[in-house]
């Protein structure tokens, strides 16, 4: 069945709409331990003292090691300060620790299992997935192109070449290269 | 699984290995599963603008954490497949949902502190799996061994060619 450009408009903006609709339930979720599903510091943050005795799992930046201090962000930048107990870590400041633990009074937490990462490996990582995005949307440039007349992307017969002067050649010598 | 070149990497791999046995999946096609790898990680969206300010400006719940489930890249794959012609629909699906799944799943071995991984299923199930905890999303070792497993591919794929077309 032929699409036109206007019926395949709705249908990419329905499934926006449901998209969106699917962020909105997702975003209304409580913790629910029993699936695994914890309160963290978006939790925490605004009521610390309602979860009291309940378990929790989140992230912080270490900001104290003796006593184990941790700083964590929720809401639109407010900041949740939390001392940690019982973590069986050597955490440098700056570092960030990963937390399971129990929430006990004055923004304690006793950990149960905890981790920490330097911060150079978020370098890394936001280095490398930065990279790799450019390659990505440089593979799709190179072997798909916007057909104008009928708005949709169709694979090119051979990529895009840099060395051609980005004509299409339009040979497919080159088309099981991938 | 960890950072993104790693999921591309990863998704690279499987495309190749599968157009041993498809010969369809040419150059385009590969690409494709490419991009699809990349559908649950669109979550990252919240560091630049974070699910609270979406909340705060809507004066509704919101998390962006719901594009890294089924559920979402089911739907962002539907919207890929309507963005090419009916003749690919089938083809550009299959590979987008190849690595957005592939994403997906090795994602849940990820180290986490309570041994649970996250809800990848959901809407289904909220079910958070155990985790074998593997990695960290900003282990190296990851993208290391991908981009090995990459590089024996590509050559074998090659040479696979070369053979035909003699």
């Amino acid at each position: 069945m032929p699409t036109t450009s206007v019926r395949r408009l709705v249908g990419i903006l329905v499934l926006l709409g449901c998209l969106f609709g699917l962020l909105v339930w997702y975003g209304s979720l409580a913790p629910n331990p029993s699936v695994g599903a914890y309160p963290d510091s978006e939790d925490l943050g605004p009521e610390y003292d309602a979860w009291v005795g309940e378990q929790t799992s989140l992230t912080g930046t270490v900001v104290e090691t003796d006593p184990l201090t941790i700083v964590s962000e929720y809401g639109t930048g407010e900041l949740l300060r939390l001392q940690v107990t019982d973590a069986d870590v050597d955490a440098q400041q700056g570092e960030t620790l990963a937390l399971y633990g129990v929430v006990e009074p004055d923004n304690t937490i006793r950990a149960l299992n905890a981790y920490t990462v330097p911060s150079t490996n978020y370098v890394y990582m936001y280095g490398v997935s930065f990279l790799a995005g450019l390659w990505v949307l440089g593979r799709l440039a190179r072997d798909w192109r916007l057909d104008w007349k009928t708005w949709s992307l169709e694979p090119r017969e051979s990529p895009l070449s840099l060395r051609r002067g980005l004509v299409d050649t339009r040979q497919s010598t080159e088309d099981h290269d991938a | 699984m960890p950072d993104l070149l790693a999921h591309a990497l990863l998704a690279y791999t499987i495309a190749l290995l599968a157009s041993w046995r498809y010969e369809w999946i040419t150059r385009p096609y590969v690409t494709v599963a490419m991009a699809g790898a990349f559908i649950p990680d669109m979550a990252k969206v919240d560091l630049v603008f974070s699910s609270a300010r979406v909340e705060q400006l809507l004066g509704i719940p919101f998390s962006w954490f719901g594009l890294h489930t089924t559920g979402a890249a089911v739907c962002s794959v539907l919207i890929g497949v309507l963005l090419v012609r009916s003749n690919e629909r089938v083809r550009v699906a299959s590979l987008l949902a190849v690595g957005a799944a592939s994403h997906l799943i090795a994602d849940a071995f990820l180290l986490k502190p309570t041994g649970q991984s996250y809800a990848l299923l959901w809407p289904l199930t909220r079910y958070y799996p155990p985790t074998p905890g593997l990695y960290l999303s900003t282990d190296m070792l990851p993208a290391l061994v991908l981009g090995v497993s990459a590089v024996v591919v590509t050559l074998v794929t090659r040479a696979r060619h070369r053979q035909e077309s003699r």
